[in-house]
């Protein structure tokens, strides 16, 4: 497809990137837009000042006519021109301008002579695409522009959550991840061994080993079982409820020796407990 | 050795126990460290840093050699058995599943019903049953110490660092030039820390590295205590392991604790009953509470003893 003059320099100026096309097409778009704004006052200044109507002379509608279109013109080309776009939008704003240039050109053709009602109508028509061409085009830019801007202030932000993180607790982080792994992937590991006789043992095993045998009561079996089952029955006057309550007493004692509460700790406690 | 009749039948004289393979005979257990001491010679290791040696390939069948002698006995099938192994290590990269799943591997083939406990955990079931099972369960091994926090015999905390009563020996046979068998030799010896050391012999570097132990144990027990937030509980601190045998360790390890600001309040300070077989003791107190848990009913009260013990 061929591109309009302007869509291959907006073109050409995108590939360069965006420093040159920052500079210069930001540049002429707002050159542009304030040329249409001064056309359209300019326009608008001349139906007051001539207080123009149906039966106005035609040279003065003519040219306010004309000045308006081509300030509104100039003004969407200027807007476009200022926003960043992609190859897409380049073709639609493209057209949208040879199309109202092109309602611009047949009205200055067509106005002294053909004037009349199915032309004026096609011109209006062709003017009107053309414009909500190059409007549509803006404002389908600005939204994008807007939902882009709103996802990367987003981003931005989560990058600065990120950036709160100390190197150690990342890393801290990956360690549990990776152990976690492992740790699953051992648990499924089912290592076998195959009885191998590569080892001959030399000395019969009785000269050379001694068994240490040790008297033990092992009381902490049944601690152990309180402690994880405190639910466990046990007779009263029992050795194990004895010991039981005596360490729970104990572990009380040794509490409050260490908390060593202090006069305002004392206070607020009874605070928080009453109220 | 080489594997000739004579050097055979001088070992079986002499009563010490070996193993033959193709490339020869191995002497085995304290008869071969005994040798290397003589003959200024390097005792091989089945275990370094608390796991089986990565770096041996003969690991893991003497491991299996050593496991089915220690247990292969008779015994009711099935039967509950605890492991201890060691808990993440923070200052050595290594891997302590592997070696979990192996000696899980080795013992299941033996017909037990095989579970791991932390090492750390293991001491506090040994020694801080009158406190609920709840305080500061410290390991000092050979090749690692172990460090765990339970309240109410449940982990809070646990972690191992790679220093121990084998550091210490490295540490004072590169300071002193003596060989690491006779640097242990002496230091299990002596067993005492003695501020009065004659000039050049290895009790002045044992002193220095022992306190340097204790320091470090603390320091990183400090920081690992700043990661979480435990009750508001004093907590007792049991201390066991090999290494914390010598005369004059417990109270320095006390001092230390006393003025570390470790952020928990430390009730007090307990030396293991008997150092060397705490955490086997707690693992065969950790197996009868699950075994008579498991089969409330048909409780059979065996005559507890402690473990066969065998020096590695
Ligand atoms: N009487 C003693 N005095 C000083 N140190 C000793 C004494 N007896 C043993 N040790 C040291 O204790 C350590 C062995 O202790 P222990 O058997 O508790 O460790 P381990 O369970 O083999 O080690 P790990 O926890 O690393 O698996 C060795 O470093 C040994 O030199």
């Amino acid at each position: 497809m061929r591109l309009g003059y302007i869509g291959r320099l907006i073109e050409e100026y995108g590939e360069k990137g965006l420093s040159r096309r920052g500079e210069s097409i930001y540049y002429v778009g707002t050159v542009l837009f304030v040329a249409g704004l001064i056309l359209l006052a300019v326009g608008f200044g001349s139906i007051i000042f001539y207080q123009i109507h149906y039966e106005s002379e035609k040279s003065v509608i003519f040219n306010t006519i004309l000045i308006m279109g081509v300030g509104l013109i100039v003004i969407a080309l200027g807007i476009n021109f200022m926003l960043n776009q992609g190859r897409k939008s380049h073709y639609v704003f493209s057209t949208g301008g040879i199309l109202s240039t092109a309602a611009v050109i047949l009205f200055v053709l067509n106005y002294q002579t053909n004037w009349y009602y199915p032309t004026i109508s096609y011109v209006l028509a062709l003017y009107l695409s053309g414009f909500t061409l190059l409007l549509g085009n803006v404002f389908g830019n600005v939204t994008l522009w807007l939902i882009h801007n709103s996802s990367e202030i987003k981003e931005r932000t989560m990058a600065a959550i990120k950036r709160e993180y100390t190197d150690e607790e990342i890393n801290r982080d990956i360690e549990e991840a990776v152990r976690k792994s492992i740790e699953k992937a051992g648990n499924d590991l089912q290592l076998d061994f195959v009885d191998s006789d590569r080892l001959r043992v030399g000395v019969s095993s009785a000269d050379t080993e001694s068994e240490v045998k040790i008297r033990d009561t092992m009381s902490e079996t049944q601690m152990l079982k309180k402690t994880f089952d405190p639910g466990d029955t046990d007779e009263w006057g029992n050795m194990g409820i004895e010991k039981a309550s005596s360490q729970l007493y104990d572990l009380l004692k040794e509490e409050q020796s260490f908390q060593k509460p202090s006069a305002f700790a004392s206070f607020k406690k009874f605070f928080s407990r009453n109220h | 050795m080489d594997s000739s009749d004579l050097t055979k039948n001088m070992l079986k004289n002499a009563n010490v126990l070996y193993v033959e393979d193709e490339n020869g005979v191995s002497l085995l257990g304290e008869d071969a460290f005994k040798f290397a001491t003589i003959f200024e010679k390097q005792a091989r290791r089945p275990m370094k840093h608390g796991i089986i040696s990565p770096q041996e390939k003969e690991a893991i069948p003497i491991m299996q050699l050593i496991v089915e002698r220690v247990l292969g006995g008779n015994h009711n099938p099935n039967e509950v058995l605890y492991i201890s192994t060691p808990a993440d290590p923070i200052d050595v990269d290594m891997d302590v599943l592997y070696h979990k799943k192996t000696m899980e591997a080795l013992t299941k083939r033996l017909k037990y019903d095989a579970r791991v406990i932390d090492e750390g955990l293991a001491v506090i079931y040994s020694e801080l049953g009158d406190y609920n099972f709840t305080g500061l369960g410290v390991s000092i091994g050979a090749g690692l110490t172990n460090v765990t926090l339970a309240y109410m015999a449940s982990p809070l905390m646990s972690f191992s660092i790679g220093r121990g009563g084998d550091w210490i020996d490295a540490q004072v046979a590169k300071a002193t030039g003596l060989s690491v068998e006779h640097v242990t030799e002496t230091k299990e010896r002596v067993s005492e820390l003695n501020s009065k050391v004659s000039v050049g012999s290895p009790e002045g570097a044992l002193n220095i590295y022992y306190d340097a132990l204790i320091t470090y144990i603390i320091e990183n027990l400090k920081k690992k205590l700043a990661y979480i937030s435990p009750p508001n509980v004093a907590f007792p601190v049991a201390i066991a392991g090999g290494s914390s045998l010598p005369k004059g360790l417990f109270e320095l390890f006390e001092r230390k604790m006393q003025t570390a600001n470790l952020g928990i309040e430390i009730s007090k300070i307990i030396r293991a009953k008997d150092p060397l077989y705490s955490v086997a003791r707690g693992c065969l107190i950790a197996a009868k509470t699950m075994e008579e848990g498991q089969t409330l009913s048909k409780t059979q009260t065996k005559n507890a003893e402690a473990p066969n013990a065998k020096k590695k």
